[in-house]
């Protein structure tokens, strides 16, 4: 398909949803469900508040947490042609401030007053307005909505950056659309107006994108499942109390519920797609027969490819696997994907190499960051022609069938239960902490099989737990290290590189 | 019996969510305590099970909003 014939408004499908579906049900959140009506009602009452800043913005931020206003906010923002920027409340203070800063900012919508609130507006004081939204059921509906260019930003998000600083990833109104093409509006994911979605994502995290953003443009209903208990648990709570049809999940939420797979009985789920981690083969088969009608789709994509961009399911297939490690499949119709030696060559089928990707769903750059723009987004030739590719840094190869398998990571990125992390940004903090020690941080499987983060200090001397309150102070909850271990030395390889696989094993016979 | 329960249960907090500071309460939740996560959830449950001898089952698993719940679980499982 060409770029050219890709509806770009979003809003559009979506304000046509909110007139044919005005009273079905749009959002359950907070034990309380909101009527398309009702919804668009609360967003109508956030535009206006958003008018009456009386700034052509953008970009427009919002702290991000289980509130009906946030989830409207964003609709709010679409609706005036803006790109949305969320904030994890969760974050350190000094992050948020610093995404605030770095995203040029100068509204950040947010629905409760908190400790965090007070703090971001004593800082910020007239340099960015703070919007506290209000609950408007019954306002005066507002259907028109301001026509996007394509190649405006819709949202920004930010990813670890393994210099310290994060860096933040613009995708486009077009990129959403080209990704809509494949999964909203591909017949085989049958979106309908009776389907129930699960939302079980933080809104920082991109898989977010589909089901805060595709849903509404179908007449389905999203529930949010609440952030604050164990997350597994509430997943399955909601996906089995209210009968869920369709769920996004990352494959850490399956890993944890292997040992009840057979007490686990969801006859009612018809998909399960899959992103942001490794799907195991025992784990993705176990999950196939708790859900015996729902078909199993991994996926594959950074958040510079707009969410996903390649996909596997399992349905009517012989399974295909490396290392116990489910296939990503095959890029979708909007993207092309190739593993390339070290010069950007393409690799023959069977090769492993790094897996550079392009299309429709691509960013072109980082957010104000050259440098790294440049280090990963590379023009090749590819088919006569000159485009512009993004390296992903990840290791694949591709078989004879053209099914790609992740392999491994070029650089020291790694996955957290889906949140992508640079080893290096705790590994700065780390430094900037115990400014005479070598650093090195590291990933362990537990005793339960789930990675986790160690951070290992060359002769740490000072007390760990005034470290781990300032890396707290620094990065966010799934980049703070499980322990902090002391060694004499840390070990190098021949390269004169960190040897992080030896680290571990050291780390392993300290059995902690 | 649940004096018995929480005596037993307590250091098994202490030790899985690394915070021997934790002061028993029924009324104490996961979002309460810092460590207690999804990793941590399944360390904790299994521990729990090993200590009493016993199995939970996933319904009674996410039935658990608090570590009262836990109580009188493991009280009506252990009789």
């Amino acid at each position: 398909m060409s770029i050219s014939s890709i509806k770009h408004n979003i809003y559009q499908l979506f304000i046509d949803s909110c007139k044919k579906h005005a009273k079905k049900e749009a959002i359950h959140i907070n034990k309380r469900s909101y009527s398309y009506e009702e919804f668009l009602s609360i967003i109508s009452g956030i535009k206006k508040q958003i008018r009456s800043a009386q700034k052509k913005q953008q970009l427009i931020g919002f702290i991000s947490d289980e509130h009906i206003n946030t989830y409207a906010s964003i609709w709010a923002i679409l609706s005036i042609g803006a790109g949305y920027v969320p904030l994890n409340k969760k974050h350190p203070l000094e992050r948020i401030i610093d995404n605030i800063k770095d995203a040029e900012l100068t509204s950040v919508l947010y629905s409760e007053e908190s400790l965090l609130m007070h703090e971001l507006k004593k800082a910020l004081k007239g340099e960015v307005d703070f919007i506290k939204t209000e609950t408007i059921v019954k306002a005066e509906l507002d259907f028109t909505f301001t026509e996007p260019q394509a190649l405006e930003i819709i949202y920004l998000l930010y990813t670890s950056g393994s210099t310290g600083k994060p860096k933040g990833v613009p995708i486009t109104y077009q990129n959403v659309m080209a990704l809509a093409q494949v999964h909203l509006l591909n017949p085989k994911y049958d979106f309908n107006a009776e389907d129930k979605f699960l939302q079980m994502f933080e809104l920082t995290f991109d898989f977010s994108v589909l089901p805060t953003l595709f849903p509404f443009c179908a007449g389905a209903s999203i529930y949010v499942v609440p952030q604050a208990g164990i997350m597994y648990l509430e997943v399955l709570e909601t996906l089995m109390n209210h009968k869920i049809t369709k769920a996004y999940l990352v494959p850490s939420v399956i890993n944890y519920l292997q040992d009840y797979f057979h007490q686990i009985d969801l006859p009612q789920l018809k998909w399960t797609l899959f992103c942001g981690e490794a799907l195991y083969e025992k784990a993705a088969l176990g999950w196939q027969k708790c859900a015996p009608n729902s078909r199993v789709i991994n996926t594959y994509g950074p958040t510079e490819a707009c969410v996903y961009m390649t996909e596997y399911s399992l349905e009517n297939n012989q399974l295909e696997s490396f290392n116990g490690i489910i296939s990503i499949g095959k890029t979708v119709d909007e993207m092309k994907a190739i593993v390339v030696d070290e010069n950007l060559h393409e690799l023959p089928k069977g090769e492993k190499g790094e897996l550079l990707i392009f299309g429709a769903q691509t960013a072109t750059k980082y957010w104000k960051n050259e440098e790294k723009s440049n280090e990963s987004f590379v023009c090749i030739e590819y088919n006569n022609k000159q485009i512009l590719a993004y390296k992903t840094g990840d290791i694949c190869f591709q078989n004879e069938k053209g099914n790609i398998f992740y392999c491994d990571r070029k650089d020291h990125q790694i996955k957290i239960n889906g949140f992508r992390i640079e080893l290096g940004e705790i590994e700065y903090h780390a430094k900037n902490f115990c400014t005479q020690n070598n650093v090195a941080a590291f990933t362990s499987t537990n005793k339960i099989g789930v990675n986790t983060i160690v951070l290992c200090i060359e002769k740490l001397e000072s007390d760990k737990q005034k470290l781990m309150t300032y890396l707290k102070g620094k990065l966010p909850a799934h980049m703070i290290p499980a322990n902090i271990i002391s060694v004499d030395q840390i070990p190098m390889n021949g390269n004169g590189k960190i040897d992080r696989p030896a680290l571990n094993l050291k780390y392993q016979e300290l059995n902690l | 019996m649940s004096e018995d329960i929480k005596q037993r249960i307590t250091p098994i907090m202490h030790l899985v969510f690394e915070d021997k500071t934790i002061v028993f309460s029924e009324e104490l939740t996961a979002h309460r305590i810092e460590k207690w996560n999804s990793v941590s959830n399944i360390i904790f449950i299994a521990a729990i099970e090993k200590e009493f001898n016993f199995k939970f089952n996933i319904m009674e698993i996410m039935s658990l909003k608090n570590v009262g719940d836990l109580i009188r679980t493991i009280q009506k499982k252990i009789v």
